[in-house]
């Protein structure tokens, strides 16, 4: 979509390359967010984050390559980390199924143009592997509070410890998956930066 | 097809819409089509118009760089004035470091050499030293310093008599040794007569404070005001201070003379230092005491003196003066 001439003067900082691709691709990318994200001001955060990021990052931009598949891995990954922080907070983690928003293929698609994993299933996969990294007793309660989703006190009982033994344990595992999911996000960064330089 | 698609771009495509356009994007025949699409939608938008909602949102995006980039500014300057004390801060610390070192080297590799100044007798020498003290420096004295003068130190080795006037240092005390005495000033004018063959070394201070030290347990023994003078016993170290008139004991470096209650031996050393004359003289007179005070006169004026008021003769032999009893004047005292 962006012409080899835009792409280089992005890349040397030319503030109208800049802006001719925030006009572009603002109103896909907002719709692409706003597939995930319910909060107009959270969408809008994501947005901003991303072009900054682009700006920033615009001297490692490959002018043969898509900016659009470019901007997309940054796009998603930013709507990744919100959901992840989200769901960690949510009385019950659902890491078995997550509905997959279909529409997220069309971006796809038109960004990337290929059909690739959803953030549904991305988001499930890093929950699974940072939970299946907790310490066995840590992972036990975490499993039983917010993946099955019991009561902390049937949890206290069955594993016969304190109710503030279990949650002292929840908020170490949060902190613990919190780290890890968010961990994720700056090597992603770099990978793609290798892959599309 | 089309219009869906300018829909979607602008970001005003319903749900259902969307669907279908991925449905149609999924046959990979028509992704070329959508490709086309795009760049028409691109081409047929005014130059740099914004979607509806883009305004607001790229105005903010304008904000957070500038703010970002003016923080970043911020930070260098900050950087940077934290390097410029650095850097002066190390400057400091390295010229420190260098002076530390060659203070140091120099103490350990600059051989310490010795400055040696003589009056000959018959003569009478005013030195400047390296701090702008000055010496006179009385006919037959020595005064040596070191090359550490007023770097490190400003210890003078007398022999003799000497007249200082001490530049002012706080910091570095002048000391001069005379082997039995420390004289220890700060910045003061003061006579020192330290003659190897007295038995007294003599100090006579004309302005401020001098300290008097035992070389040996660095104590001090006496600190002396202006218009004294101390007298300190070679022997028995005792110290005798009175008050005195201190320019009979500085006028020499005028050229004069002082002799005040002084037995002849001593007149003598100072007569030969002075004219260096070589005496030789009788045991029996060596107590002889005179009291008088030389200015410009020749050596046979004085002799003549000495004759005057003590029973002595004075007998030339070759290039020595010899002092004898005078037999004659003695029998006319006894009777």
């Amino acid at each position: 979509m962006f012409d080899f001439e835009t792409k280089k003067q992005l890349k040397t900082g030319k503030p109208a390359a800049f802006k001719e691709v925030f006009r572009l691709l603002y109103p896909r990318m907002r719709g692409y967010c706003k597939l995930f994200i319910a909060d107009d001001n959270e969408v809008e955060d994501v947005i901003q984050e991303c072009f900054i990021t682009l700006w920033e990052k615009r001297k490692s931009i490959n002018p043969e390559k898509s900016i659009e598949s470019f901007i997309f891995v940054i796009l998603r990954n930013r709507c990744l980390n919100v959901l992840k922080s989200k769901k960690i907070e949510d009385r019950k983690v659902e890491i078995e199924n997550l509905d997959v928003n279909e529409l997220q293929y069309l971006y796809q698609l038109d960004f990337s143009e290929k059909e690739e994993k959803s953030i549904e299933e991305m988001l499930i996969e890093s929950f699974r592997e940072a939970v299946d990294e907790l310490p066995e007793k840590m992972k036990q309660v975490f499993v039983a509070c917010k993946i099955q989703g019991k009561k902390q006190k049937e949890v206290a009982e069955e594993l016969g410890i304190s109710v503030k033994m279990i949650e002292k344990q929840i908020s170490k595992a949060k902190l613990q998956i919190r780290d890890k999911l968010m961990k994720q996000y700056p090597s992603m960064v770099v990978i793609i930066l290798l892959l599309l330089s | 097809m089309r219009t869906l698609i300018f829909k979607y771009l602008e970001g005003s495509a319903t749900d259902s819409e969307k669907a279908e356009l991925l449905q149609w994007l999924r046959k990979k025949e028509n992704r070329i089509v959508f490709h086309s699409y795009k760049l028409e939608w691109r081409k047929g938008l005014k130059n740099g118009q914004i979607t509806v909602g883009g305004e607001e949102s790229w105005n903010r995006l304008q904000e957070k760089l500038w703010q970002k980039s003016y923080n970043r500014w911020q930070e260098s300057l900050k950087t940077q004035q934290f390097f410029r004390y650095a850097a002066i801060f190390f400057f400091a610390l390295s010229i420190g470091t260098a002076v530390w070192h060659f203070s140091g080297q120099s103490s350990r590799n600059i051989q310490e050499t010795t400055t040696s100044v003589i009056a000959e007798n018959g003569q009478i020498s005013k030195i400047e030293l390296p701090d702008g003290s000055l010496v006179w420096l009385n006919s037959g004295s020595r005064i040596s310093y070191n090359n550490f003068y007023a770097e490190q130190n400003r210890q003078v080795e007398l022999s003799g008599e000497a007249y200082f006037d001490v530049a002012k240092n706080a910091e570095l005390p002048l000391v001069v040794n005379c082997n039995d005495l420390y004289v220890r000033v700060l910045g003061t004018k003061f006579n020192v007569a330290a003659y190897s063959w007295e038995e007294s070394i003599d100090v006579v201070l004309e302005e401020g404070t001098v300290e008097l030290v035992n070389p040996v347990a660095k104590t001090t023994f006496s600190e002396m005001e202006s218009g004294q003078r101390a007298q300190f016993s070679k022997e028995n170290s005792a110290l005798q201070v009175n008050d005195v008139n201190t320019s009979r004991f500085t006028a020499w470096k005028e050229g004069m003379i002082n002799i005040y209650d002084q037995p002849l031996k001593d007149v003598v050393k100072r007569l030969e230092i002075r004219y260096n004359q070589e005496f030789i003289y009788d045991k029996e007179i060596e107590d002889f005491r005179y009291t008088f005070t030389i200015e410009n006169e020749r050596l046979e004026e004085i002799i003549r003196v000495m004759e005057q008021i003590t029973p002595v003769k004075a007998i030339q032999q070759n290039d020595v003066i010899e002092l004898k009893i005078d037999e004659e004047k003695m029998r006319k005292v006894d009777r």
